[in-house]
């Protein structure tokens, strides 16, 4: 293993591969950078580029854009609130209130040196574990999904407010929205208002741009207008020794949450953010710092989401199944390479499998050289006002949104789901619970509908299957610590979580 | 990288160059840059396949043509964008088979008609699906399989994309035609389908060449024969269906080529010698087989015959399935 790792790192190392790396994740991250642009479009704008360059070198810089946009994804969640792509929407619940807090290059720094943590610790699992992994993803059926998903969504309620109601009424609608579309099983239209454009469903970029970027900027500006708010004035860049220590568990723990999360096809990066940010809020000592800065609410869904971006590279090189669509998109890649991704790629092409893999690792560590120093760039982004920068962002934000489909009506929809969320502050309602039933709720439906085909209509499968049984019975034991009325008093502690 | 900027710089160069040799007049066409409208995401193999063909093309004719991704409701979206543009050949439909005869098979409703608000210009390619099925599933060969899903009917369950999607008629056409009772399980796309086919819990699937194949080489899935009238230079050890027992059974999904109704006569010629030439190339030819995409490059009259004979079958096998959208 150790060899195979040494001769990545000689295939990695030569002078052109760094070159690629380094172009990859420069790109990554001014993508992520930009709201909405996620890898997806960046790597589908990059794909003409690779046809002349050598197939090692295409690999290595697409997988380079795809990790490094993880990282650049959390800038502007953190200065603005306004997610970068969808599997940084939680990092602006506490990223941007240190932000408000004057911490804003701590939230950075973490935030960059929990993924390059996460980037070591799952190219190193990907070193050692690749054909395992890949097989407990192959293990997992649509009744497991069912139960993983139904645990994730009992957990869900963490996300939200002190009220319970509220959150289930906001995992409701978001179970709701996230059914909109065609049903792939009955071939029914649900609730597409006759939308032609709503028949595929609601795109995620939308919601999440409305719901957290564009809500938040009317609420600001409304808030200026009543008390002239000061900016925040920004303090050191550099970490304290008490945010240092705040991060480092919850960092690995991420990592390894991501690394197994981002096996899985379907949910990915986005879900192992959410799972990491309730898991850090219900074992942390002060519950009630989440959502007011929590350097392990950064650290813990940072951590998470560059793992998973790097180990769902593992169903496509070992199985050749891509896990979601910009890994579909690197496939593609492949296969005009000449490289069909697939079973083989580790015994035919080792100097591809181990030279991407050692790749990760060296552009992590260009990517934090390329974070850190412009931490205090981006911090100088606060200063500009808000008459200036709000106006940029909606633009910037916008192009994002149409790049997606390239349609203008998605840009619409994230406008009204900007009037949505800004009412949902308003009645003090949280978006994050929303946000996780509306990933969760087609992942939810389908993987039922589909469990229940296999098994001819037997509800019993739920049960049968040993690790649907197993989550479906922390989900109950997760339940009944919610509804127990002694530790329900204590939720209200743990689950509190402030406004703004 | 070095590369790509000369690639760049001759680009630029063909550019100038067509620029001052372009006489005036009606034959001037084209006059600005080629949007080619694909009804699905970038990534997808009709995306692809039209980025290989848009990559080439550029060179040919030296203006940009551009891929316009106008993905939604299995490319009815990108499809009815072409119906109501300009007809001056700029703005085409590289179609897939569902906005044009699937929808029509399916009875979806749609707000433009594959028949009349198009003109045809050429068939891009054909795109064969191979039938797998789980090794664990006792046979070794179609006649066998066959034998092992008549007398275990409502056991084998079939993998597809999607409810309507090309290989989930192409299923139910195999069980009418076969007279077998599978169970269909749809998902969304083929990746989904294709882990649940690996793990076993589905048993049969009809996917594209390249998809499968590694698979098959691996010894992961068995491959019972490939749905075309010749064997697949990808799989030349993979017999036809036709040769494995089922006379004739041929289906896969297609792209074609459409501009808008009314678009003048010489742009449409101009642009069927265009795609032919392109499709011809050696080098976008392999770039499209390693794909399993299988270049065609036809007249207009053929493409409208072929279009027509889809919407026929598929049609036909709708019915006979009892297949229900909306």
């Amino acid at each position: 293993m150790l060899d195979n790792l040494l001769f990545g790192f000689g295939v990695a190392l030569s002078w052109s591969n760094l070159a690629f790396c380094f172009v990859g994740v420069t790109a990554g991250t001014l993508i992520g950078v930009l709201p909405g642009i996620g890898p997806l479009a960046g790597v589908a704008l990059l794909l003409p580029l690779t046809y002349s360059l050598p197939p090692i070198g295409a690999i290595i810089m697409l997988a380079g854009m795809y990790y490094g946009a993880q990282y650049g994804g959390s800038t502007t969640s953190i200065l603005l609130r306004l997610p970068g792509d969808s599997s940084s929407v939680v990092t602006a619940l506490d990223g941007y209130a240190m932000a408000q807090r004057g911490r804003a290059g701590a939230a950075l720094t973490i935030a960059a040196l929990s993924s390059f943590v996460a980037g070591t610790l799952s190219t190193l699992l990907l070193a050692l574990a690749a054909p395992p992994l890949a097989a407990v993803a192959l293990s997992f059926g649509p009744a497991d999904y069912f139960s993983l998903v139904v645990l994730g969504l009992i957990a869900a309620a963490g996300l939200g407010h002190g009220s319970v109601a509220k959150s289930v009424a906001m995992v409701a609608l978001g179970l709701l929205l996230g059914i909109v579309g065609i049903d792939i099983t009955t071939g029914m239209l649900r609730f597409t208002l006759g939308l032609r454009e709503l028949e595929d469903g609601i795109d995620l970029v939308s919601v999440a741009i409305g719901l957290f970027g564009f809500s938040h900027i009317i609420f600001s500006l409304e808030e200026s207008r009543s008390e002239q708010r000061a900016v925040a004035p920004i303090h050191k860049l550099s970490l304290t020794r008490q945010e240092l220590r705040d991060s480092a568990l919850p960092t690995v723990r991420g990592s390894l949450l991501g690394s197994l999360l981002g096996v899985l096809p379907g949910g990915g990066a986005v879900l192992s953010s959410f799972v990491s940010y309730a898991l850090e809020k219900r074992i942390s000592k002060q519950p009630d710092a989440f959502g007011q800065g929590a350097a392990a609410g950064v650290a813990g869904p940072e951590s998470a989401n560059n793992a998973a971006a790097q180990t769902s590279f593992i169903p496509l090189l070992t199985l050749g199944i891509p896990p979601n669509a910009v890994i579909a998109l690197i496939g593609g890649a492949m296969v005009l390479q000449g490289i069909t991704p697939g079973p083989e790629v580790i015994d035919k092409q080792p100097a591809l499998f181990w030279g991407v893999v050692a790749s990760m690792w060296i552009g992590n560590l260009m990517l934090l050289l390329l974070n850190l120093p412009l931490v205090g760039l981006w911090v100088q982004l606060l200063k500009i006002p808000q008459t200036y920068l709000f106006p940029a962002v909606i633009l910037f934000a916008s192009i994002g949104v149409y790049s997606t489909n390239g349609r203008a009506f998605d840009v619409f929809l994230a406008a009204a789901f900007g009037v949505l969320g800004y009412g949902l502050l308003k009645l003090r309602f949280e978006p994050a619970p929303l946000m996780l039933g509306f990933v969760l709720g087609p992942l939810l439906e389908e993987n039922f509908k589909r469990a229940l085909l296999l098994s001819r209509g037997d509800l019993a499968v739920f049960v049968t299957e040993p690790k649907s049984l197993v989550l479906l019975g922390l989900a109950t034991a997760l339940l009944c610590v919610f509804t127990l009325p002694s530790i329900a008093r204590r939720r209200h502690k743990v689950f509190a979580e402030s406004d703004n | 990288m070095k590369q790509g900027i000369h690639a760049l710089f001759s680009a630029l160069l063909l550019a100038a160059g067509a620029f001052f040799a372009q006489p005036a007049g009606a034959a001037s066409f084209p006059s600005e840059p080629i949007k080619l409208v694909v009804g699905y995401p970038p990534g997808g193999s009709t995306d692809i396949a039209a980025r290989i063909i848009a990559d080439k093309l550029e060179k040919e004719i030296g203006k940009p043509v551009l891929v316009d991704n106008r993905a939604g409701a299995s490319g009815i979206v990108g499809a009815s964008t072409v119906a109501r543009a300009t007809p001056d050949g700029h703005t085409l439909l590289f179609a897939a088979s569902p906005e044009i005869a699937l929808v029509q098979a399916l009875g979806r409703q749609i707000n433009y008609n594959p028949r009349t608000d198009f003109e045809p210009i050429t068939i891009i390619a054909q795109v064969p699906f191979m039938l797998v099925i789980h090794p664990d599933v006792p046979a070794k060969d179609l006649r066998a399989f066959l034998d092992y899903a008549r007398k275990n009917p409502n056991k084998v369950n079939f993998a597809s994309y999607g409810l309507g999607t090309s290989n989930h008629l192409i299923g139910e056409y195999f069980k009418t035609h076969t007279d077998t009772r599978l169970v269909h399980v749809p998902f969304k796309g083929s990746a989904p389908a294709m882990t649940d086919l690996l793990a076993g819990r589905v048993q049969m699937a009809f996917d594209t060449v390249p998809v499968v194949l590694p698979q098959v080489e691996s010894g992961k899935l068995r491959a019972l024969g490939v749905a075309t009238k010749d064997r697949s230079p990808l799989a030349p050890n993979v017999p036809t269906l036709h040769e494995a027992g089922l006379p004739d059974f041929v289906g896969g999904t297609w792209f074609g080529l459409y501009a808008p109704a009314k678009t003048p006569e010489d742009v449409l010629a101009y642009l069927n010698r265009a795609f032919v030439n392109a499709l011809k190339d050696p080098d976008v030819s392999q770039k499209l087989h390693g794909r399993g995409i299988v270049p065609v490059g036809s007249s207009p009259a053929e493409l409208t015959a072929f279009a027509d004979s889809e919407i026929k079958r598929w049609s036909e096998v709708v019915q006979r399935a009892g297949i229900k959208l909306q």
